[in-house]
């Protein structure tokens, strides 16, 4: 689960302590900033930042949440969506009552609020592990989308029943609502996406990953070690559901407009499931990989009978989608169940080795 | 006044007395053997004391000062008793160095919001902890292994690890499960000679449990013998050894002089 290389051994803590320690690494994500930042926002059109780019980054956020608690901590979630969810819906409640507070600022309140319903609905991870928590954090899911759909104070009592992103600006400009052009909402979610990253690597590279990474591995020898596992299984749930609730509140403000539950059902959540298992649990980097192929690989295959000339109804044509797409993840795990974060790794490996490989 | 001192412990598993009304004292800067045949409790005393497992009513275990019979584990252990397990249960996915690391994590306390934002404080002290948790590892013999998964060493290498592990708590008892077990003899002797001079070097009290008999009579000062969960003898190597009832109970038959010499010395 958790790989690191053998070959470039840092001796020099400082070295060791940079977030990507490794300079092939550095290079990657150096290039790969750039692109993100100067390029693909100027080239991209619309179609391309609305349908692609925007919701990989929200959806990379929130695997990049989930890797935190499945991957670090060893606690199986399903609640994913549920989480989304509740920052979505915090948002709304907040800057629809309180239109003064910055947007930025509500989204992380709502991040704050979900990770106080990840605390709860993570109480039971104390007594129960992997599949029954997995269950358990189902009656989440199940309960928290019930819960908004029945109770009209939460969408405001709006017949519709949707919630719906008002406008709202940063330093004057429209980041939110149907007037903010799809550059800027896609900045926005690229800054949330890097910032946060950055923070969970800080996170999983010290103490607090350390003590996630001990519970998951072997939680008797952790605790006698001095590792408090409710403390720790909590910290976990809490930070995972932060950054869920942000992506969620996201997802509803500077991607989808307007959402109802329906958004946030149990298929997002395994979804989000779906990018870590094949991007690799534990590791940073592989939730956005993951994030990349399970966003970008069906609107390939939707597109690719028309880029070929086959003549498919479009019916038909999203049935092989399906049938491609379920192959390719089982395909994927057979090749290499611990995810592209693996093949990565070896990768490098190779490279290094090249051209003498022995 | 003894470092560890339990009255009275008892620990039964469905009607089975795993432990039976157990007073041992351990003192402190001691060497400490308990001994037994397989079954006979050694393992469970630990968990016992380690908070694994719940004592029976009336138990009471002590530890310098501190009434910790129904403490929880991490409390235990940053009271300073350390231990290792009999199936060691590394942290296999983390590398060797993550591994002590995570040992020495009661002693570095810090904030939540100074570690996500990694302030030069926060980078600093990481650097201190890494550089004494090098010079432990260079200590027990890992550092060149540092970088690597816990679940790629050897199995004499992970008993050192978990050694390692245990010393990274800084304990003032540290308790070792059959520690020697699976090792050739010359690992035993590599490994002893690391838990002595552990032992010198932080005035360490160490309890052991060992099944090579020569280990605890050459390292013990003090050797508890248990059977079916009771004390059966105690007292230096040397009163064991001649302690009939031990012999009786420990080896399961009477042998003369020579014999006992024999499995005592092998
Ligand atoms: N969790 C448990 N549930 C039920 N019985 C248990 C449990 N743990 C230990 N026992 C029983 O308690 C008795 C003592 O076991 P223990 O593991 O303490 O022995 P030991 O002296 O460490 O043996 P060995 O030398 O083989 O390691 C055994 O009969 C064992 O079956
Ligand atoms: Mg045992």
């Amino acid at each position: 689960m958790f790989y690191r290389e053998t070959g470039q051994f840092k001796t020099n803590y400082q070295k060791d302590q940079q977030v990507f320690p490794i300079a092939q690494d550095r290079v990657f994500v150096a290039l790969l900033l750039i692109v993100a930042f100067g390029v693909v926002p100027f080239v991209a059109n619309e179609y391309w930042l609305q349908a692609i780019l925007i919701p990989f980054l929200i959806f990379s956020l929130a695997a990049v949440g989930l890797n935190l608690l499945t991957g670090y901590a060893g606690q199986v979630s399903l609640g994913t969506g549920a989480f989304m969810a509740v920052g979505a819906y915090a948002t709304y409640k907040i800057t629809t009552n309180i239109p003064e507070i910055n947007i930025i600022i509500v989204f992380l309140l709502s991040g704050g609020i979900a990770a106080l319903v990840g605390i709860l609905f993570g109480l039971p991870s104390l007594r129960i592990k992997g599949f029954y928590l997995a269950v358990a954090t189902l009656a989440a899911q199940f309960f928290i989308l019930w819960l908004f759909n029945k109770v009209g104070w939460f969408y405001n009592d709006n017949p519709s029943g949707t919630i719906t992103a008002p406008p709202r600006t940063l330093f004057g400009i429209m980041i939110s609502g149907p007037r903010a052009t799809a550059e800027v909402r896609y900045f926005v979610a690229l800054i949330f996406l890097v910032g946060f990253t950055i923070v969970a690597k800080n996170i999983v590279r010290g103490r607090i990953g350390r003590s996630w990474m001990a519970i998951r591995d072997m939680d008797i020898a952790a605790e006698i070690i001095g590792i408090e596992p409710l403390k720790t299984k909590l910290m976990a749930f809490a930070v995972s559901s932060f950054y869920c609730g942000v992506a969620g509140a996201l997802s509803v403000f500077v991607w989808l407009g307007s959402a109802e539950t329906e958004a946030f059902d149990i298929f997002l959540s395994f979804q989000i499931l779906f990018m870590i298992i094949i991007g690799g649990l534990g590791s940073i980097m592989g939730s956005i990989v993951g994030a990349a192929f399970i966003t970008l690989v069906p609107i390939f295959l939707t597109n690719a009978p028309a880029l070929f000339g086959l003549p498919i109804s479009t019916d038909l044509s999203k049935h092989i989608e399906e049938i491609v797409f379920g192959g390719l993840i089982v395909y994927l795990l057979i090749v290499e169940p611990h995810g592209f974060a693996r093949l990565w790794q070896i990768g490098k490996e190779k490279l290094r080795q090249w051209p003498f490989p022995y | 006044m003894p470092l560890l001192e339990t009255v009275g412990l008892s620990k039964s598993f469905d009607g089975l007395r795993a432990i039976s009304n157990l007073d041992v004292d351990i003192e402190a800067g001691s060497i400490h053997g308990l001994i037994g045949p397989n079954g006979s409790g050694k393992s469970t005393f630990f968990n016992l004391v380690t908070g694994v497992y719940q004592p029976d009513p009336g138990s009471k275990i002590f530890f310098d000062g501190h009434d910790i019979t129904r403490s929880p584990s991490h409390q235990i252990g940053a009271l300073g008793i350390a231990r290792t397990f009999q199936l060691l249960r590394l942290f296999s996915e983390m590398t060797v160095l993550q591994n002590v690391m995570v040992g020495y994590h009661t002693h570095v306390p810090y904030g939540f919001l100074s570690t996500i934002f990694n302030n030069s404080a926060i980078i600093k002290k990481d650097a201190e902890t890494t550089d004494e948790m090098m010079e432990l590892l260079e200590f027990i013999g890992l550092a060149d292994y540092a970088g690597m998964p816990a679940s790629e060493l050897s199995g004499g290498q992970r008993r050192l690890l978990s050694l390692g592990r245990a010393m990274a708590m800084r304990p003032k008892l540290l308790m070792l499960d059959e520690p020697a077990a699976g090792l050739s003899p010359v690992n035993v002797e590599n490994l002893l000679a690391i838990v002595m001079s552990l032992k010198e070097r932080f005035g360490l009290t160490v309890l052991i449990v060992e099944h090579i008999l020569k280990v605890v009579m050459e390292t013990c000062d003090t050797v508890t013998v248990l059977d079916y969960g009771e004390k059966i003898g105690e007292g230096t190597p040397e009163e064991v050894k001649d302690d009939h009832a031990v012999i009786e109970a420990y080896l399961g038959q009477e042998m003369d002089d020579d014999e006992v010499r024999a499995t005592f010395d092998s």
